[in-house]
């Protein structure tokens, strides 16, 4: 079949023929290699990012896991999980203790929405005593854990001794059930959050008492002797 | 004098012009192949290369992730004590009479011992306190206190009443 060309073609097509295909193999081949080329650029360099990420992400567990470890309980106490009533009541009555004031007639309400979107529960009691001590007892509110709001206070005076009705708030949510993704970052504590982690270190915490499981006594068998 | 002989068919004779061409052409293709050889051995070389990078970029953020894994508790900490101070500072930007009732207390502390707090409210938006003074002097002074009050924004007379047997009664409120 190629016998046919003439020569003359022939001589052009060796001759032009390796060139071409040179070129055809420099576009396939560049093509080819430039595309596996940038991908794998692309995995190191995202690969590198998630690096950087992860080890800021380190350093910080480890500097900043001190703080948290220290800081969490106080937190929690501050900020619970669940309806905080009874410590809230708790506290309410120690701080009568404190001020000399009998506290009664303790009321609590059942669980509301807030307009925060937070967890609430209203609790109202009555306190007895001088009204500066019942004046303290309300301001005091706002410095225990959890973390109660003076709602109202109405205070009626007779013959030297007062009697009042204090509402309060408080609040709780449930823990966070998700850790974020290994490679997203984690940042610092915030000035801002540095500044409400010392108010809530500052907050008068509730007293938890562990109460030992009993031990198994053995009873006599009255049976036997 | 040499004769210059062509025995060459007369079918393989190129025209001068077209062989330089065609000379070019050939010495170009071997120039390209030489030069694609080059560019292949190099993109084989940066691939190698590029590929060694990945394997260790890869092993070494395989190894931050499992020192990362270790340190979950402080993580969970983290998370924790994030998340209970968002919520605490929400809680605390309430409104709350806790400041009312701070602001008042020097004012209602005030009062003498001629007179008595009928009744005091508190709320987080205002306050209403009612005062019964037996004798005019009582009240004379305590109005004169009013004001030296910084830190509400107004003050209402809201009642004012007279009895023989009580005395006067002053009803205000701060807002």
């Amino acid at each position: 079949m190629f016998k046919k060309i003439p020569e003359n073609v022939r001589l052009i097509l060796t001759s032009v023929g390796p060139l071409i295909v040179t070129l055809a193999l420099f576009v396939i081949v560049g093509q080819f290699g430039f595309t596996k080329i940038s991908e794998l650029r692309n995995q190191i360099t995202k690969s590198q990012k998630d690096q950087a990420v992860l080890s800021q992400k380190l350093d910080l567990l480890k500097t900043l896991g001190a703080t948290a470890t220290s800081a969490v309980t106080p937190a929690s106490n501050a900020f619970p999980e669940a309806n905080p009533s009874l410590s809230v009541l708790t506290q309410i009555k120690n701080l009568g203790i404190q001020n000399g004031v009998v506290v009664t007639n303790i009321k609590g309400g059942a669980e509301a929405k807030d307009t925060s979107g937070l967890s609430r529960v209203d609790i109202s009691f009555e306190a007895l005593g001088e009204r500066s001590k019942i004046i303290a007892l309300a301001k005091a509110i706002s410095q225990v854990a959890p973390i109660t709001l003076l709602d109202k206070v109405k205070i009626s005076e007779s013959a030297g001794a007062a009697r009042a009705t204090i509402s309060v708030k408080a609040f709780w949510a449930a823990f966070p059930t998700k850790l974020p993704a290994l490679t997203e970052a984690i940042t610092d504590l915030t000035a801002d959050e540095k500044k409400t982690l010392s108010v809530v270190t500052g907050l008068t915490q509730p007293q938890f008492i562990d109460i030992p499981p009993s031990q198994d006594s053995s009873r006599p068998d009255p049976f036997t002797q | 004098m040499p004769i210059k002989l062509n025995l060459l068919p007369a079918e393989y004779v190129v025209s001068g012009a077209l062989g330089r061409i065609l000379k070019t052409t050939r010495s170009l293709g071997v120039i390209f192949l030489a030069a694609f050889l080059i560019f292949v051995f190099g993109l084989g070389a940066f691939f190698v290369v590029s590929t060694l990078q990945l394997r260790n970029a890869a092993g070494s953020e395989a190894d931050l992730k499992s020192q990362i894994a270790t340190e979950e508790q402080s993580e969970q900490k983290i998370v924790l004590l994030k998340d209970r101070l968002k919520k605490i500072k929400t809680t605390l930007a309430l409104p709350s009479s806790t400041k009312n009732l701070e602001n008042l207390d020097p004012f209602i502390s005030s009062i003498g011992g001629g007179a008595t707090l009928s009744e005091l409210a508190v709320d987080s938006g205002k306050a209403d306190v009612s005062i019964n003074f037996k004798n005019n002097s009582d009240l004379s002074a305590f109005l004169g206190n009013i004001d030296t009050i910084k830190t509400f924004k107004s003050v209402i007379m809201t009642t004012f009443g007279f009895n023989p047997a009580s005395g006067y009664l002053v009803s205000l409120r701060f807002l």
